[in-house]
């Protein structure tokens, strides 16, 4: 007989992409959220976290409405500027967080099964493997283009020509092909000419916004892309103002609601929704009642990469069990400096150029190593998602640095969206071991003081 | 006389090892000197300290396995549980334990107990039914490193239980058709199904058994020694673990990692060694308390 679960799975997948399509699901979706808000109690038990998962919602719902009920949307990948595209209001879509979404909801082995029957390998990263049997399976509407980066991850323009060349070969259920812009970001080595590389992101930046005109069927109005730029500063600036004071009371607000931050890192940027995040995480750590962990027997960790997205207890039991505290994550950092309005074209392509994760890995080593001192870290854990040449490539490298500077690292081979191909248990010994063995530094650490 | 009890639950086989909560009766126990250590002498462990351990199957039901094997300890010290101070569980199944005051990971226990086994050893390779591990132990045997096997059977007891099966033996079987072997068939594959295969394939070719065991044993090491690389190997190196009781495929990998690997007499029950040592201290840690 099929479980409770796998029934409300099956509704789901049946009636869920339906529902999403009505302009009433979302007024009835805000109205609960509202209600929500309202009836909770100030000073309630509610953990610190809560209200910040409330405005990541509202960004999620946006994205949802603008796939599904007003065709506005436009599939991005991770690190395309978002900002961009609010300027002509439509919506960005990062299709990677639609997979980890559809992980989140027990969903992702039906996606995958298809991108499996299409020949997309099982070595292929699962986020894209998953958005493409989301697409393919109909599941998700056609947006009205695809726009792609090919900084840091090149699964995800590979993934957006896939689906561009099914749907110009009639082989997609649509009839007219979603048009692909591809930036192309240039690897920087330490010796190459920043100025003339920021001159040739901006220029392709001008060209999407082009390809975004016609797309719209007007001109880009300069007045919009400099508001998505002050609006994309003002969530930086609360962000900054967030992690620093992270930076005092680790802990303050769970691993589970600050690594689901990267949905906003990665789709959010360019918006008000945005602003409202991070102002809001701002405001829950000022006035939750921060533990002075940095004195106290928990230890700090940094999380490296992205964390698995489907149903799991690795945060949960490295909080409420295992006596840590996700410090820091490295894809939060803020590490671009503000946009110049007066020059947006090319302060956007500086933010594209200045991620710590492109060009050679010891970019991403030396932003590590800064942010295990800002955060002062006692270990370091990085979950490599099978596929991923961004995580997995570098982790040695990386292991041996932090080694060098008294840190232990923990690296899991995993699947962040494929659940089969995670065996719980094992993974819960290797977390155990790990803070085993910072517990047992911290010892050892205090009987040498005393 | 109190008494003190490490259970290791693994996914193949349970051990129970029992020693006294505080006894000094073992402290003359000789040591292994660095001359037995440059000989590769496996055999000076401190296993006397130990009253009473058993080995039983896990198969398919925990709770069973482990009441038998603790019966089966106890019964060979001739001692009652209710004599027992002090219970740390370890391994897969520990948190299955209910009576056990304390849980600890295999990492650490087979740490602990490969430490007190061979105090000078700076490196623990553990090759287990479902995981294989390799320890980096500082100098008073606390974990500095570790790294375990992926999701992948390669490397760890079971995919060698299953080439022995396909070449019609067991694990111990298979090691004495090694040690025949004048040279070794090449098995590339390293996943365990792919590896079954090969192995029906070169018996259908006319290679002998022993050809295709030590091939076997020789992928094995291979795997294990490309686990130790990512965490550093220094020896000493100590082998624990079901698969070392054999000590084929400790030369092997002794071979490749360029030293001799010390095996200690029981490289099944060092986890549930470590164990008890941990719920040693524990009962000590609670008299000085009181006292």
């Amino acid at each position: 007989m099929a479980s409770f679960n796998s029934v409300v799975r099956n509704q789901l997948v049946r009636w869920g992409p339906k529902m999403l399509g009505y302009r009433f699901t979302y007024r009835l979706a805000r109205w609960l959220l509202a209600l929500s808000r309202a009836l909770e109690p100030r000073g309630s038990s509610r953990a610190a976290g809560w209200l910040t998962a409330q405005a990541m919602l509202d960004l999620a719902l946006d994205q949802a409405e603008a796939a599904y009920a007003q065709g506005k949307a436009i599939w991005t990948t991770a690190f395309f500027p978002t900002e961009l595209v609010y300027a002509f209001d439509f919506m960005p879509l990062p299709i990677e967080v639609v997979a980890a979404v559809i992980a989140s909801m027990g969903l992702a082995p039906q996606m995958l099964n298809q991108a499996d029957r299409e020949w997309y390998s099982h070595d292929l990263c699962s986020f894209h493997r998953c958005a493409y049997g989301c697409a393919r399976l109909g599941y998700l509407p056609r947006p009205r283009a695809m726009l792609s980066s090919s900084a840091i991850c090149d699964g995800g323009p590979k993934l957006f020509r896939n689906l561009e060349h099914l749907e110009q070969e009639g082989m997609a259920a649509s009839t007219s092909a979603p048009a692909h812009f591809l930036l192309d970001v240039p690897v920087l080595t330490g010796t190459d000419d920043l100025t003339s590389a920021v001159a040739y992101v901006a220029d392709q930046l001008k060209e999407a916004s082009a390809f975004l005109e016609e797309l719209a069927g007007h001109r880009l109005s300069l007045e919009k892309l400099k508001q998505s730029l002050w609006l994309s500063n003002q969530a930086r600036q609360w962000a900054v103002s967030a992690n620093q004071l992270r930076q005092r009371y680790p802990g303050a607000i769970s691993g589970q609601v600050t690594l689901n931050l990267l949905a906003v890192v990665f789709g959010g940027f360019g918006s008000d929704r945005a602003r409202k995040v991070y102002q809001t995480l701002y405001q829950e750590i000022a006035s939750s009642s921060p533990r002075p962990t940095r004195e106290s027997e928990l230890s700090r960790l940094l999380w490296l990469h992205v964390p698995p997205y489907y149903p799991h207890d690795i945060i949960t039991s490295l909080e409420k069990e295992l006596g840590a505290v996700i410090a820091f994550e490295e894809l939060n950092d803020v590490y671009w400096p503000p946009l110049d309005l007066e020059r947006p074209w090319e302060s956007l392509a500086h933010k594209v150029l200045a991620h710590p994760s492109y060009g050679p890995p010891v970019r991403r080593l030396e932003h590590i190593l800064r942010l295990a001192e800002d955060y002062h870290v006692d270990g370091v854990i990085q979950y490599s998602n099978w596929g991923c040449h961004q995580a997995g490539g570098s982790a040695l490298m990386i292991q041996q640095a932090l080694r060098e500077q008294g840190l232990p690292m923990l690296v899991i081979d995993g699947d962040c969206v494929d659940p089969r191909d995670q065996s719980p248990e094992q993974v819960r010994t290797r977390l155990e071991s790990f803070m085993e063995v910072l517990k047992g530094r911290q010892q050892s650490e205090v009987s040498s003081r005393h | 006389m109190k008494l003190v009890a490490g259970i290791d639950i693994g996914s193949l086989s349970t051990e129970v090892v029992l020693m006294e909560a505080n006894s000094n009766r073992f402290r003359e126990a000789k040591e292994p000197g660095p001359e037995h250590l440059a000989a590769g002498n496996p055999r000076l462990g401190r296993l006397d300290s130990i009253l009473a351990f058993s080995v039983v199957l896990t198969g398919a039901n925990i709770q069973k396995a482990m009441e038998q094997a603790l019966e089966a300890a106890l019964g060979k010290a001739e001692v009652d549980f209710s004599q027992v101070e002090a219970v740390v569980a370890t391994g897969y199944g520990r948190r299955m334990v209910s009576f056990a005051q304390r849980t600890v990971t295999e990492i650490t226990c087979h740490g602990q107990g490969a430490h007190y086994l061979f105090p000078q050893a700076r490196t623990v390779i553990d090759v287990g039914g479902q995981d294989s591990k390799v320890i980096r132990l500082g100098p008073t045997g606390e974990v500095v490193d570790f790294v375990m096997n992926d999701k992948c059977a390669a490397g760890t007891g079971r995919f060698l239980e299953v080439m022995a099966r396909a070449l019609e033996t067991d694990i111990v079987g298979l090691h004495r058709l090694a040690d025949r072997a004048r040279q070794a068939a090449s098995i590339s594959s390293t996943c365990t199904v792919f590896a079954e295969s090969e192995v029906v394939s070169l018996i259908a070719q006319g290679r002998s058994r022993s050809e295709i065991a030590l091939g076997l044993l020789q992928s094995v090491a291979a795997r294990i020694a490309g686990l130790a690389g990512r965490v550093g190997v220094e020896p000493p190196v100590v082998m624990t673990g079901g698969v070392a009781k054999s000590n084929g495929i400790a030369r092997i990998l002794g071979d490749i990692l360029g030293t001799p690997i010390l095996v200690p007499p029981e490289p099944q029950i060092v986890g549930a060694l470590g164990a008890a040592l941990i719920a040693r201290r524990m009962v000590a840690h609670e008299e000085t308390n009181i006292s």
